[in-house]
């Protein structure tokens, strides 16, 4: 029953590489498709919501969403073969009708595996998703009332439904504290720096078992220059259309050079919690 | 008794549709679907095929859960039993149009698809096809506003019928989200109605402008709101089945009622005899009036020139 395993981030933080991994380990051939990554779909996504209600999610109200997706995910879950990797940006937070209830469906969960990322870096491949300026991300990130998605009181036909992330802080201790599930914490850094082993603990963390050459092999297939390459010959269907590219930098310790004294401080403040925990404190 | 026609079939209703105008009863009318309200059962007569959180169907039956606002019994064709919660007919009767129908169609051996219309002359359509929020309604409105006016709104019928493609209208209601009609010169707030009360996307009944009749297709266009820039491309005959395919409304009931090859049939039959076209506008910038302008100069003018 309980066989979805979520790749949790806040945005921008190293999912969809980790999607692209698990889809090159997949792939028969020395080639993977970044427009067809087979991934189990996006919580938050309307079409695996309405194929499974077989309801037009527009006539629908905010609570009722909420109400219906631990469904649509538990019937998911229950008919599925084999274990399910759903990509959610959601923070891990409680249905607006029942602040025990969470929104992401327990039961029907298996693991999830959490990637963080430095949120100054956060910030500037932020900026370039959403077509902003870095000022803009850099508040972004600090506001509570942070989503993406459509807003949940103005609904207007996107292809998502209001995703709550909040700040980065809190975006990162709710799938820290709350979660009944065991969830891997990775670093996007780590994942950049120490490739094989990361990759090779969250592998034995989701219980999928790879060679250590293929582990190498579908890591080379998504090198970041690959991926951008792809990206540039053919387009990704995933970017946002305010975009150049999706794979923007994919580089590490940069953003804090692209910010004021003034934004860093203020992103320090909101943030410092979860900076200190997982080492972005210095 | 009501009698309503939608999708080119008679509609008997043990009540009125409120914003669709009725028709009097005729003797030609034969076989109608019965409309009524009704106690709908618990399940399915014969062994489901799919069973879903709201709903359960085999190849003559589909029992579908709104909850709390209405169960929906449709069975051999021929029959669709509404047991209403909800006070709030149009409520009720949105998934009466949205999928009630569809079942009725399919049951009947009939292929609804996915897309809105629009007249180009007093004989051919063209239509907009694509999956919900790529924005069907709204390319169909600009067009109407460039001249061509409106023909089915989300659904048509298809058919093959001496070796031509037709389409017959599904109802006179049009969809719009309430920041598309802001920006049309033709839809006003006053003139729609909330789907459910609170939402932002509203109903337009078209009545006056409704067609009865079938139109043939000069040409289906495939809607992508995932480009960087503006442009249409003809398609293969190919392309166009696996496009025709994806845009089966209710696709996902192909299997479960048993018509795969029913709609293997029918799509490989219009790309022998229709053209198909992609119009690719970027998403999330509003760029429908020009969108709307490329499809008549790439393609309906086009299509004008050639037959003329």
């Amino acid at each position: 029953m309980n066989n979805i395993i979520w790749l949790a981030s806040y945005p921008k933080s190293g999912n969809t590489w980790f999607r692209s991994f698990l889809a090159a380990l997949k792939a028969s051939d020395s080639f993977l498709d970044i427009n067809n990554l087979n991934s189990d779909g996006l919580f938050s996504g309307k079409d695996k919501f309405e194929s499974v209600l077989e309801i037009d999610s527009d006539l629908l109200y905010f609570d009722e969403i909420q109400k219906y997706q631990s469904l649509v995910w538990n019937h998911i879950s229950s008919k599925a073969e084999q274990k399910q990797f759903v990509k959610i940006h959601d923070s891990f937070n409680f249905v607006s009708f029942d602040i025990k209830k969470s929104l992401i469906p327990e039961e029907a969960t298996y693991k999830a595996v959490y990637i963080v990322r430095n949120p100054f870096d956060v910030v500037s491949s932020l900026a370039n998703h959403l077509g902003s300026t870095v000022e803009f991300s850099a508040t972004f990130l600090n506001r509570s009332d942070a989503y993406f998605g459509e807003p949940f009181n103005k609904r207007k036909g996107g292809n998502q439904f209001y995703q709550h992330l909040g700040t980065w802080n809190e975006h990162v201790k709710s799938w820290l504290i709350h979660p009944s599930f065991p969830v891997l914490f990775i670093r996007y850094e780590d994942m950049k720096m120490n490739s094989f082993i990361t990759f090779k603990n969250a592998l034995e963390f989701i219980e999928l078992s790879y060679s250590d050459d293929q582990i190498k092999q579908a890591l080379e297939m998504t090198s970041f220059e690959k991926l951008r390459k792809q990206e540039e010959d053919n387009g990704f269907k995933e970017k946002s259309s305010k975009a150049k590219y999706f794979f923007n930098k994919g580089e590490i310790n940069y953003g804090e050079s692209l910010l004021s004294e003034e934004q860093i401080e203020s992103i320090k403040s909101v943030n410092e919690e979860m900076m200190r925990h997982f080492g972005y404190w210095q | 008794m009501y009698y309503y026609y939608f999708f080119g079939l008679c509609f008997k209703s043990s009540f009125e549709f409120p914003g669709i105008a009725s028709h009097n009863f005729n003797e030609s009318i034969q076989n109608p679907v019965n409309v009524f309200i009704g106690t709908t059962p618990d399940k399915l007569v014969n062994p489901p095929k799919v069973e879903k959180p709201f709903s359960s169907y085999n190849e003559s039956e589909l029992l579908y859960t709104f909850p709390d606002i209405a169960n929906y019994y449709i069975s051999n064709g021929n029959e669709i039993c509404i047991e209403p919660f909800s006070e709030n007919l149009n409520e009720v009767l949105q998934l009466f149009y949205s999928s009630a129908l569809a079942a009725i169609l399919i049951q009947r051996n009939l292929i609804p698809i996915h897309a809105s219309g629009v007249k180009i002359n007093k004989d051919k359509i063209i239509l907009l096809s694509a999956p919900s929020r790529v924005g069907k309604s709204t390319t169909a409105i600009f067009l109407e506003e460039l001249g061509y006016p409106i023909f089915s709104d989300d659904t048509v019928l298809l058919e093959i019928i001496d070796g031509k493609c037709f389409a017959t209208s599904s109802y006179p209601i049009l969809r719009l989200w309430e920041n598309s009609f802001e920006k049309s010169e033709n839809y006003e707030l006053n003139d729609g109605f909330p789907l459910r009360p609170g939402l932002s996307k509203f109903g337009f009944y078209f009545n006056e402008k409704f067609t009865f009749e079938k139109m043939e297709v000069a040409a289906f266009v495939f809607l992508n709101n995932r480009s960087d820039s503006l442009n249409t491309q003809p398609l293969s005959a190919f392309d166009l089945i696996s496009n025709l395919v994806n845009n089966i409304y209710t696709q996902q009931w192909m299997e479960g009622m048993n018509k795969l090859s029913l709609q293997f049939l029918l799509v490989t039959s219009i790309s022998q005899k229709v053209p198909g076209y992609t119009a690719n506008r970027p998403k999330d910038q509003s760029t429908f009036k020009e969108f709307s302008a490329l499809i008549e100069k790439e393609i309906i003018v086009k299509y004008k020139t050639n037959c003329e």
